[in-house]
């Protein structure tokens, strides 16, 4: 069972980080041209036109911070998460679902995740392994075999063995 | 978008200094743009270089600012040097011949330069056109006026209010390169002629 169709993914979140890049050089240009035609268009008392132009940069420029550190840095994070995973090795591997985690505080590359705890033995020993995932499985259930196919701890897909 | 918002939340700890400092440096930068592209243009400025042992520079330009306001006439400025100074010669040669547009000097600092260079001669049609006096006196050398007298030695004129005059005959000369005379020196600009009306206006006794 495929849990994050990679390809897809790289390919969509792409798209909409060229999108946002686009939007951006537009508002900016925008912007830009106004402060312009403001500055060279101004009265020789610029007084109010010069407190306008501070007030409506400073808005601007808080919009341009919150959109680079939020909105478009989620993109850019999972754009880039998807890219690497595309061309990455992944992991392949026989572990046993010991808990599903709910707490919604986990990030992995710096994207939110779910984190998922699983065994393995080996050498008759056992061994905890932490996965991630990126999209809710409500069809995991703690206790199942699954063969995971990971990229760095990610889990793309699965395969319930028992 | 919610992932944003989340994303936003965490950055902010981190980021909040850059929301008080660029819009703080782009406001500087505002304000220099504006008062860059708010700088008077070069026919709306003339400077006066003055040689004389004081100048109450402020209230000078202002006279003559608040008297041609309405014909366009934006930033009076002023150059003052001692004929005393040593550096007298280079500040005049320097500040003045570059970007003065008036000269008001003294007949010692005149004879100790070749007014030809710089000074704009006073042919009979520019005479008749911007010298108000009936009978002026002029600065002459080699036959050709460069100056019209505006306060002779040892009598009061309107401006002793503003200039510390040396104890001589005080000239009013025009630069030949200010674009501020019109068509009368080396510029055909008819309209801008701002430097023209301070130099009639200074020969009225302030009227």
């Amino acid at each position: 069972m495929e849990v994050i169709d990679v390809k897809i993914e790289a390919k969509k979140y792409q798209t909409l980080q060229k999108r946002y890049w686009v939007v951006f050089v537009i508002v900016l240009a925008l912007f830009l041209g106004a402060l312009t035609l403001v500055v060279v268009y101004s009265p020789a008392n610029y007084g109010v036109a010069l407190w306008l132009s501070i007030i409506f940069s400073t808005l601007f420029i808080w919009g341009v911070l919150y959109f680079f550190s939020g909105p478009y840095q989620a993109v850019a994070k999972r754009s880039r998460f998807y890219s690497q995973a595309l061309q990455g090795l992944k992991s392949e591997e026989e572990v046993v679902l010991v808990s599903i985690g709910i707490d919604e505080g986990t990030s992995k590359e710096g994207i939110p995740a779910t984190l998922l705890t699983a065994s393995f033995q080996e050498n008759g020993k056992v061994y905890y392994r932490t996965l991630y995932l990126f999209f809710p499985v409500p069809a995991l259930k703690v206790g199942e075999r699954i063969r995971a196919t990971s990229f760095a701890s990610v889990l793309l897909s699965y395969e319930v063995l028992s | 978008m919610k992932e944003g918002r989340k994303f936003f939340k965490k950055n902010l700890a981190y980021d909040w200094p850059l929301y008080l400092l660029l819009p703080l440096f782009f406001s500087f930068a505002l304000s220099y743009l504006f008062s860059i592209a708010h700088q008077p243009s070069i026919y709306e400025k003339i400077n006066i270089f003055v040689a004389s042992t004081s100048l109450k520079s402020e209230g000078f330009c202002k006279d003559i600012q608040n008297r041609f306001k309405d014909e366009g006439l934006k930033e009076v400025t002023t150059a003052q040097c001692n004929p005393s100074d040593k550096v007298f010669s280079e500040k005049l040669q320097v500040v003045g011949y570059e970007s003065s547009d008036i000269f008001l000097l003294p007949r010692s600092a005149l004879d100790g330069i070749v007014p030809g260079d710089i000074m704009l001669p006073f042919s009979s049609d520019f005479s008749s056109a911007y010298v108000i006096e009936k009978t002026p006196i002029y600065y002459v050398r080699d036959n050709v006026n460069f100056g019209i007298e505006i306060r002779p030695k040892g009598q009061a004129s309107w401006l002793d209010a503003y200039v510390g005059f040396l104890d001589e005959d005080y000239f009013l000369c025009l630069n030949s390169t200010s674009k501020n005379i019109g068509k009368s020196g080396l510029y055909d600009n008819p309209e801008y002629d701002l430097a023209l009306q301070s130099f009639m206006y200074l020969q009225e006794d302030g009227q």
